[in-house]
């Protein structure tokens, strides 16, 4: 063995343990991305996660299959076509919270999305950066569930009021 | 030469060097993208290669001129001038080599079809290369181009070693959040973000490249030049100083995290979420204690290295002790600044409740202000104690305590001053009746500002008073206060007499 004074060995021992870190953070992706749980679609917590990847792969066919009559105007369908191109939900993580059942035939969804920041060395996960979201859901005729209210991350409301209040419902 | 030609024509070549390492980085890139098999690409930038035409043949010449010169002139190979350029140029160079190897190791764990950053990287590693080569022939023959030297090696250590800690303390950080969130949250994910890996591979290759260049510039110059007081400067001014902020950081993080949960000013409304924000504070605080442990064991060894001298105390080692008393003055500062305004901040959270009118908006920011002030109470009051306990009894005359003393005088006067005519305004006003309400706002604030802030200034008025009538201890801030001390004896101020004058 070579003689070495203890600077050097905690020396190689820091570079050491950086080299095994940065290995530890590029071969453990899945300990950073998740596995997305899968729901069945029969179920509000399905019906949400569908809405959100609609959302997020800008399917607005998708997305507007899964809302509520009053939900599916033209007007609205304009609407949330526009938006659906400006809610780009790549950065976010969202997490299932809650599952409120107000009565038979309504639900409320109640989600944790987690805001991921650009790439860039001191731009942490924060929850300040996670915020809460409702989504109201109820029960269609052949039993399926369906978006009633969400505010996020389209809006369905203020579209619905602000901008095709003068539409009636089909 | 004469002065002006010659710093012309360094300016020149350096600036010709820069736009040849530019252009022949851009170049090489390019090429390297052509040729990777994986990645057809196009032409070469046209600017890279007008960069070159321009820059290779006017560096070349001036190059060329001062290479004649230096080999003409001796003198001109250690001349100052000679060694901010050679010594720049490697520096630029180096810094170079650093990024695009940053870039190639995130390309090799992200995307290992772009790794054109190669060429760039062999190419500036080349100009490098001729220049240290170059420089290694000429050697360092007087002690100014050895200081430019070290201003090269301490400035790209602190590049390198910033770089290395910051990558460090994300991938730590990311891997602690992730680790912690797959463990502990229990929520099911809806959907996941598509490039939270960036962060880590940028990370990486900050990290990597980092440690990799500091260690490298670290081993080979610095750890043996125990007699430069610039790397005591770096030891103590960026390396202690650094790693003692971070670790305070982390500490005050953690106590306030605690305080708040205590008092009732923690807004999570989970468990989960509540420790969570521990993480980021902790990893500051280990990765601060790291950095500390790491320098102060060089400090130790550079300790037991030195051999007093039996005769006069070296010039470097006067310095060294004067760093150490120096960053002692620092911390003690640092305490200073915490302690003061948290004993105010207590005050005025506690004094509140007497008046009618409360100063928080609301009780939740009441007890925010009372875990901030607790915080800096507990972690200035140790540190302040514990730093300005060691410089107590030093040289009462030395320049860097006045400056300490002075400054805080200034600071705490200034502070109670100030406060007390806003304090005699409000009275005033009451007084006069030019309106009301005045008194009760400003009652509170002011007392809770001004008592803590006239007894540190009398004590500090105390401790002026007693240095002045203290004698100057010999050399107790010297390295060597274990052992015997030793004194540098002036010379006489009279003529010896010869031995003919004593027998006429």
């Amino acid at each position: 063995m070579f003689p070495m004074d203890p600077s050097t060995r905690i020396l190689i021992g820091v570079v050491a343990s950086v080299i095994v870190l940065v290995v530890v953070a590029i071969t453990l992706p899945r300990l950073i991305d998740q596995e997305e749980a899968t729901y069945p679609p029969n179920t509000p917590e399905g019906t949400v996660q569908r809405y959100l990847k609609a959302v997020s792969d800008e399917d607005t066919d998708t997305a507007f299959a899964l809302l509520t009559e009053e939900n599916t105007t033209a007007c609205m369908e304009d609407e949330l076509r526009d938006r659906l191109r400006y809610s780009s939900l790549d950065r976010y993580r969202v997490r299932l919270g809650e599952v409120e059942e107000t009565d038979a035939e309504t639900v409320t969804v109640t989600v944790r999305a987690t805001w991921i920041r650009e790439p860039g060395l001191f731009e942490f996960p924060d929850d300040r950066d996670s915020s809460e979201h409702d989504f109201e859901l109820r029960r269609s005729v052949d039993g399926f569930w369906l978006i009633a209210e969400s505010e996020w991350p389209t809006g369905l409301k203020n579209i619905r009021d602000d901008y095709c209040e003068d539409e009636p419902a089909p | 030469m004469s002065i002006p030609q010659r710093i012309y024509v360094y300016l020149a070549a350096f600036v010709s060097f820069a736009i040849l390492l530019q252009g022949a980085y851009g170049l090489a890139t390019d090429i390297a993208r052509a040729a990777t098999w994986f990645r057809p690409s196009g032409d070469p930038e046209a600017t890279w290669i007008a960069m070159i035409i321009v820059g290779l043949p006017v560096w070349l010449a001036h190059e060329l001129l001062l290479r004649r010169a230096a080999d003409r002139h001796s003198e001109e190979t250690g001349s100052v001038l000679r060694k901010l350029y050679v010594h720049g140029a490697i520096a630029l160079a180096s810094l170079y080599v650093f990024l695009g190897s940053i870039w190639v190791i995130e390309d090799i764990v992200g995307d290992p079809q772009g790794l054109e950053n190669v060429g760039g990287v062999i190419a500036a590693a080349g100009l490098w290369y001729y220049l240290w080569r170059r420089e290694n022939l000429e050697g360092q023959p007087t002690s100014r181009a050895r200081t430019v030297i070290r201003w090269r090696v301490y400035g790209l250590s602190v590049v390198f070693l910033t770089a290395a800690v910051t990558a460090i303390y994300w991938i730590t950080y990311g891997l602690a959040y992730a680790t912690y969130s797959l463990v502990f949250d229990a929520a099911d994910t809806l959907i996941t973000a598509e490039d939270f890996q960036d962060p880590l591979r940028t990370a990486a290759g900050w990290a990597i490249v980092g440690i990799t260049a500091w260690a490298i510039q670290w081993r080979t110059v610095a750890t043996t030049d125990e007699e430069s007081v610039l790397r005591q400067v770096y030891l103590y001014g960026f390396a202690f100083i650094g790693g003692a902020s971070l670790a305070l950081w982390g500490t005050a993080a953690t106590i306030y995290i605690v305080i708040a949960q205590l008092v009732g000013a923690d807004n999570t409304t989970t468990a989960v979420a509540y420790f969570r924000q521990f993480i980021l504070p902790v990893v500051g605080l280990l990765i601060g204690v790291a950095l500390l442990a790491y320098h102060w064991s060089i400090l130790r060894r550079d300790a037991a290295r030195r051999i007093p001298s039996p005769t006069l105390l070296s010039e470097s080692s006067a310095g060294q002790a004067h760093l150490s008393i120096t960053f002692k003055y620092i911390m003690s500062a640092v305490g200073l600044i915490a302690l003061v305004p948290g004993l105010m901040a207590l005050l005025m959270a506690l004094l509140d409740p007497l008046v009618s009118d409360n100063l928080f908006a609301s009780t939740n920011e009441q007890e925010e202000f009372l875990a901030v002030a607790l915080t800096m109470i507990i972690v200035g009051a140790p540190l302040w104690c514990v730093f300005w306990w060691r410089v107590l009894h030093t040289d009462p005359r030395s320049l860097v305590r006045r400056i300490y003393l002075y400054v805080a005088l200034i600071a705490l006067g200034g502070t109670w001053l100030f406060t007390l005519i806003a304090l005699l305004a409000a009275v005033l006003t009451a007084i006069l009746g030019q309106g009301s309400g005045f008194l009760d706002d400003a009652l509170i604030p002011s007392l809770s500002i001004v008592i803590p802030a006239v007894a540190f200034f009398a004590y500090h008025v105390t401790i002026l008073r007693e240095d002045s009538h203290r004698t100057p201890a010999v050399s107790t801030e010297g390295p060597s206060r274990r052992g015997p001390n030793y004194y540098v004896v002036p010379a006489p101020p009279y003529v010896i007499p010869e031995k003919s004058h004593l027998h006429p």
